[in-house]
């Protein structure tokens, strides 16, 4: 019926490493955080189900690169880039769950 | 391999065949011939429906719902100020029975036997479940006020806090109202259906009088000395009808100003309140709120008249294989939203898919953004990330409501996002 993304937890285990090692962050591996899809869940109710959205103020988040996303989150979150809510947002999510989610949308096709 | 196996293997194709010697598939086959039923076709009800053959291709789900066509209290303030026409925040139920496969019956749950795991309706056979969802949303308290009930709500005091035929009798009231009159809001103690709602309505009001009413007023009489998105709804209020003057179109008296009303005279529209006695020519009287009746009917709620839940599933904490979401739901620090509403519903369907397939559910994750119009094109909104901390809903402390601004894009573009969000929102949960 309608496709599944699915999850890679090893390439993800290992882009969690790299990304605390590079980001030198303090990121405890061991509090269990919600999978990708069910945080992008969150994000479809204003950025379309499965993150395709079709009006003129929403943008899509099906198919987008994984990087561009973690970096967008993260420039909201620390308040480097501009919003009118996802900075509000961004705040909610630490870098564990920022990579889940973009590696969630980034693997819909 | 001997033919017949072979035949037989081809013949329950490649899920079947799995089956026989994988246990996701094996799990795979108990989705299969689970059913799940859920009443209650509101926005929870619809986004779990809807969500739950996302996460579950070949379930067996039945919807049961009333109404053929559904009406979102979302935006129906705007249809009180004439923005938008009824049709334009009704919904029906065909994506979901065409595109996901949800069997929708429109029919009304009249009993339950939960050691027999049924519903029986009204007109249908009675349905036999795995797990139940109820999305029962809100009903109202009568009684607690001398002279307001739900004769006086349908005639001539209307709360229009459930959209349909008391939004338009609403509508038609402020249309009629004559030039210079009072419109009183009666504002519901908490917790309440759509924090906000009581003080955008006021906002819109107020608004719809300076085209339409210039010497016209909104008082809000109000229980509580807080409410959500207080601050800037105050600012915006100052911005635009010259709040905290005395030319000022609003008048919020809190509760320590006498705002709580103690009668109500429908006849002659005057409601007594602590602060004095009020008459006016449209009063919008919102009733103290309880989770809806089929709650109570199904033995669902605590004393205080909400539903208890296990915050990680939502399956009640009194009946088990049941899950509560929406308005009616105990969810702590979730305000009691349609966004809040349909962000459960996603927890709740991944839980019942995780458990009918023999996993442990996973870690929630949830989320209310909320947008008021404070006037047509000044939007106001709030945003926040939940978690489940030992088995309390928490609300994460950095997110919040709209920042004070002098930039005029800020708000102007809150307004434009609500538009964007209704529609996609409710694509979200509908289509």
């Amino acid at each position: 019926m309608l496709p599944s993304p699915h999850q890679h937890p090893v390439r993800l285990t290992a882009l969690l490493a790299t990304l605390a090692m590079a980001s030198g962050a303090a990121i405890s591996s061991d509090i269990p955080i919600a999978t990708g899809k069910m945080i992008g869940d969150t994000c479809a109710s204003c950025h379309g189900t499965r993150g395709r959205s079709f009006d003129e103020y929403m943008p899509s988040l099906a198919g987008i690169n994984r990087d561009q996303l973690v970096q967008a989150m993260q420039d909201y979150r620390e308040d480097r880039r501009a919003s009118v809510v996802m900075n509000r947002i961004a705040k909610g999510y630490n870098d564990r769950e920022i990579l889940a989610v973009a590696e969630y949308f980034s693997r819909i096709r | 391999m001997h033919s017949s196996r072979r035949d037989f293997l081809k013949s329950l194709g490649v899920a079947g065949a799995l089956a026989l010697t994988s246990g996701p598939a094996l799990a795979r086959t108990r989705s299969r011939t689970a059913h799940v039923v859920i009443i209650g076709g509101g926005i929870g009800g619809a986004t779990a429906a809807k969500y739950l053959r996302l996460a579950a291709p070949q379930m067996r789900i039945t919807l049961v719902e009333p109404v053929r066509r559904f009406i979102t209290c979302l935006r129906s303030t705007d249809v009180v100020v004439g923005h938008m026409d009824l049709d334009d925040i009704t919904f029906t139920y065909d994506a979901l029975r065409a595109k996901y496969g949800i069997r929708v019956i429109h029919d009304r749950a009249v009993g339950f036997d939960p050691q027999k795991k049924t519903v029986q309706l009204l007109e249908g056979f009675p349905l036999a479940y795995d797990k139940l969802v109820v999305s029962p949303g809100i009903d109202f308290i009568y009684g607690d006020v001398d002279g307001y009930d739900q004769e006086a709500a349908a005639t001539t005091l209307p709360h229009a806090w459930k959209a349909g035929p008391q939004t338009l009798l609403l509508q038609k009231q402020l249309r009629a109202m004559p030039q210079g009159g009072t419109f009183l809001l009666v504002a519901p103690p908490n917790p309440f259906r759509c924090p906000p709602g009581p003080y955008e309505r006021a906002s819109l009001v107020a608004e719809w009088m300076i085209r339409h009413n210039p010497t016209g007023k909104v008082v809000i009489l109000d229980p509580k000395d807080q409410f959500t998105k207080d601050v800037p709804f105050k600012k915006a209020w100052e911005r635009l009808y010259g709040y905290n003057t005395p030319q000022s179109r609003i008048d919020w008296i809190s509760a320590s100003n006498g705002g709580k009303v103690l009668k109500v005279d429908a006849a002659s529209r005057t409601v007594t309140a602590q602060a004095g006695t009020f008459r006016a020519d449209v009063v919008n009287y919102i009733p103290p709120q309880r989770a809806g009746t089929l709650a109570f009917r199904m033995g669902l709620t605590n004393r205080e008249g909400w539903c208890p839940v296990d915050r990680h599933t939502f399956e009640s904490s009194i009946v088990k294989d049941v899950h509560v979401i929406g308005d009616a739901a105990v969810a702590d620090s979730m305000p009691k939203s349609g966004y809040s509403a349909n962000s459960q519903a996603k927890v709740a369907v991944q839980a019942i898919a995780d458990l009918i397939e023999g996993r442990t559910p996973g870690e929630p994750s949830m989320i209310n953004v909320c947008y008021s119009l404070a006037g047509e094109h000044y939007g106001v909104s709030i945003a926040d990330i939940f978690k489940v901390v030992d088995n309390r809903i928490v609300k994460l402390p950095a997110s919040g409501v709209s920042p004070i601004t002098e930039s005029p894009a800020q708000p102007l573009l809150e307004a434009v996002y609500q538009r964007n969000w209704h529609r996609t929102f409710a694509n979200d949960c509908f289509a």
